[in-house]
C-alpha cells in the first residue's frame, strides 16, 4: 500500500480530508506541520492513484491547488480509517478507566474490579468488567479491541437502567454497588471464571440480601440464585451456618447442575473459609 | 414449637406429651427428647444419596439388644462402603441432603437479623472436624424442650448476641408465639469412610427407637446395619486400641458385648483385653452407677454381672475347643 506507506502521506490526506475546500502546497505543509518540499515530493503517489486532484489556478499552471477526489473508492476507505483512528486516537494513551468515563455514556464497572479496593485489594482481578448498554456496545467493542493487549475488558451486554449503579466522584466512573457487582460476577460466571474471586467479598461482608436477590432474580434469572444458593449451602455445611442461604433459593433447584461452577465455588469456598478460621484447615 | 421430625407425630412433640412419656417411662424428660432426635435424625441420614452401613452403640442397642435393658446411646455412627477419597468428595452429598431435608421439612430456615439459622439442620462440626482424616464429623441442630442450650445462649455462641435489639425482638416475639424459649440440642454424627470403601458385613434390619414400649414413630425405618458378629469383633479390636483412663468408653464397649452371649457369638476375647479390663474394672463400675445412659441396663444388670457372663461364655468356649 504505497499510498499510505509514509506519515507525510497519511497527513496530506488528513489535511485535504479535515479541510473540505482545496488547498496549495504551502497551506498542506502549514496544516501538516512538514516541509513543503517534502509535501511536494511524496504528494504525487497520491495524484498517481487518483485520490487527489490537481487544480490548476495561476496563469501556465504554476500555482496549483490539491483536493480530496471524494468519488475516488480508495477514498471512503481511507476516510473510514481516519475517522476510526480518530476515535482511537482520543482514548488510547488513557488510563482504562478514564477511556471508559471518556468514550462510554451508558456503562457501569462491575464484577471483581468494580469491589477490588473496597475489600483492601485482597484478591486478584485481572480484568475489568464493564457492563454496556446495547446501544454502546459496537462502541464499548472498539475500546476492548483497541486495549487487548494491555487490558482485559469484559463486556456485559445488557440494558443498564434498572442497574443498581451510582458515579464515583474519586474514579470519575460509573460504578456498580456491591450488590449489583456480585449479581454481575455470579450470573455472567462463564463469561469469566476468574471474577469468582469476588465470592471472598460475598463470604466475609454483609451485604444487602433482599437487593441481592432482586437484582440477581431481575437480571440474570433462577441460573445465578442457584449459584449463589449452592455457595451459601455449602459455606453453611463448612461451618459458616449463618450464611444466608435460604433468602436465594431458586423456584426449582436441580441437584448437580453446573458442574463447573461448582467445582470452583468449591474451592473458592475452602479457600475463604479456611483463612478466615471458620472451617478448621487441617480437617477438610 | 419447630417441627423437624418426619419420623414423630407433631402432637406427640409437645412438652406435656414428653413430660407424659417421661412419667410412663419413670426417665427424665430429656433423655426421652434425646431418642425422639436420635430416631429422626437416622432416618434424615438414610436420604443421603450415598451407600452407608450404620453401625456403633445406638445401632446394637436399638437392634441386637432388648429395649429394656439398653445403653442409651444417642450418637450416630455409619460408614460409606463406597470409594470416598477425602471429605470434600462428600461435600455435595450433604448439598443434597440438605435440600432434601428442605423439601421433606425436616429443616425450617429462619431468619434473625438478615442471617440464617437452620432448624433440624445437619452441619459439620467445625471443633471435632481436625480430629481424624477419615471421619466426617457432623451435627443435628434439634429445637428441643428440655435438653441442650436455651436459645438464647446458642444465639450468642454462634454470633447473634441477645443485647442487639433485633435478636432480642426476635426472642420476644418467638416466646410470644411458643409461650417458651425453646433450646437447641447438637446431635452428634460421625461418618467413616476410606479410599476403598468400608465394607462391613451388613444385613437390612428394622430399627426400634429407645422405649418402644411407649414411644411409637409414624415411620419405622429400616436400613443396611453391620451384622452382630461383626460388630463384636470390633468391640473387641477397639478395647485392644483403646487407651486404659477412657473408662466410659470402656464401660460402653463392654456394655454392648453382650451380644456375645445374647447372641452365642463364637468369638474368643483374648487375653490382653482380658487383664486390660481386670486391670480398670473398679474404675468401670463406678461409671456405671453414675451416668444417664447406663439407667436402663443398670436396673437389670450390674457391671459385674455383665463381665462374669462374658468372661464365663468366652470360658466355655475355649474349653469346647480344647476338648
Amino acid at each position: 500500500m504505497d499510498i499510505i506507506n509514509t506519515t507525510t502521506k497519511i497527513k496530506i490526506i488528513e489535511t485535504l480530508l479535515q479541510n473540505k475546500k482545496s488547498l496549495g502546497i504551502s497551506s498542506i505543509a502549514n496544516h501538516a506541520k512538514i516541509s513543503v518540499s517534502e509535501i511536494w515530493r511524496q504528494i504525487s503517489v497520491l495524484i498517481d492513484y487518483g485520490l487527489i486532484i490537481e487544480e490548476n489556478r495561476g496563469p501556465m499552471g504554476r500555482y496549483k491547488k490539491y483536493k480530496i477526489n471524494i468519488n475516488n473508492p480508495l477514498v471512503n476507505i481511507v476516510k473510514e480509517l481516519f475517522d476510526q483512528y480518530e476515535k482511537i486516537r482520543k482514548f488510547i494513551h488513557l488510563k482504562p478507566l478514564d477511556a471508559c468515563s471518556q468514550f462510554l455514556k451508558k456503562y457501569y464497572i462491575t464484577g471483581a474490579y468494580a469491589i477490588k479496593e473496597a475489600s483492601w485489594d485482597i484478591f486478584y482481578s485481572d480484568g475489568m468488567m464493564v457492563a454496556v448498554d446495547p446501544k454502546e456496545y459496537e462502541k464499548a467493542k472498539l475500546l476492548k479491541n483497541c486495549y487487548i493487549n494491555r487490558w482485559n475488558f469484559i463486556l456485559l451486554k445488557k440494558p443498564i437502567e434498572k442497574c443498581d449503579y451510582f458515579y464515583d466522584e474519586d474514579e470519575r466512573v460509573f460504578k456498580a454497588t456491591f450488590e449489583q457487582a456480585i449479581a454481575d460476577s455470579i450470573g455472567s460466571y462463564q463469561l469469566d471464571p476468574n471474577n469468582i474471586e469476588i465470592l471472598y467479598f460475598l463470604l466475609v461482608e454483609n451485604l444487602d440480601w433482599i437487593k441481592l436477590r432482586e437484582l440477581l432474580e431481575l437480571q440474570w434469572g433462577d441460573i445465578a440464585l442457584k449459584r449463589l444458593y449452592y455457595l451459601f449451602s455449602i459455606a453453611r455445611i463448612l461451618g459458616g451456618q449463618l450464611y444466608p442461604a435460604d433468602i436465594f433459593r431458586p423456584k426449582t433447584y436441580t441437584k448437580g447442575e453446573d458442574p463447573v461452577y461448582t467445582q470452583d465455588a468449591k474451592k473458592s469456598c475452602f479457600r475463604i473459609l479456611l483463612c478466615n478460621g471458620i472451617a478448621q484447615e487441617q480437617a477438610w | 414449637m419447630w417441627n423437624v421430625y418426619n419420623t414423630w407425630d407433631w402432637k406427640d412433640n409437645t412438652k406435656e406429651s414428653i413430660i407424659n412419656f417421661a412419667n410412663q417411662l419413670k426417665f427424665r424428660p430429656d433423655i426421652v427428647e434425646r431418642t425422639i432426635g436420635l430416631y429422626d435424625s437416622i432416618y434424615q441420614l438414610m436420604k443421603a444419596e450415598v451407600k452407608q452401613t450404620f453401625y456403633g452403640g445406638s445401632m446394637i442397642n436399638q437392634v441386637y439388644i432388648n429395649p429394656d435393658e439398653a445403653r442409651l446411646s444417642i450418637d450416630i455412627d455409619s460408614v460409606i462402603r463406597e470409594e470416598i477419597q477425602n471429605k470434600r468428595d462428600l461435600l455435595d452429598v450433604l448439598v443434597n441432603l440438605r435440600e432434601t431435608m428442605l423439601s421433606d421439612k425436616s429443616l425450617i430456615p429462619i431468619t434473625i437479623k438478615d442471617l440464617e439459622i437452620g432448624i433440624g439442620e445437619i452441619l459439620s462440626d467445625t471443633k471435632r472436624q481436625a480430629l481424624h482424616p477419615q471421619v466426617l464429623f457432623l451435627k443435628r441442630i434439634l429445637p428441643t424442650f428440655f435438653v441442650g442450650t436455651p436459645l438464647p445462649d446458642y444465639l450468642s455462641r454462634i454470633g447473634l448476641s441477645s443485647k442487639d435489639p433485633s435478636v432480642a425482638r426476635y426472642l420476644i416475639n418467638l416466646k410470644k408465639e411458643f409461650g417458651f424459649l425453646p433450646r437447641i440440642y447438637e446431635l452428634r454424627i460421625e461418618i467413616r469412610f476410606s479410599k476403598e470403601g468400608i465394607s462391613y458385613p451388613f444385613h437390612k434390619q428394622q430399627i426400634f427407637p429407645y422405649f418402644k414400649q411407649v414411644l411409637t414413630p409414624i415411620k419405622y425405618l429400616e436400613c443396611d446395619i453391620e451384622q452382630v458378629a461383626s460388630v463384636a469383633q470390633g468391640k473387641l479390636e477397639f478395647l485392644e486400641l483403646v487407651n486404659e483412663e477412657e473408662t466410659i468408653n470402656i464401660t460402653n464397649t463392654i456394655c454392648d458385648l453382650r451380644i456375645l452371649y445374647l447372641y452365642n457369638l463364637d468369638i474368643e476375647i483374648p487375653l490382653s483385653i482380658r487383664n486390660k479390663i481386670k486391670r480398670i474394672k473398679e474404675q468401670c463400675k463406678a461409671d456405671f452407677s453414675k451416668y444417664w445412659f447406663y439407667q436402663l441396663i443398670s436396673t437389670k444388670y450390674s457391671f459385674d454381672g455383665i463381665l462374669s457372663k462374658i468372661f464365663q461364655i468366652n470360658k466355655a468356649k475355649k474349653s469346647r475347643k480344647e476338648v
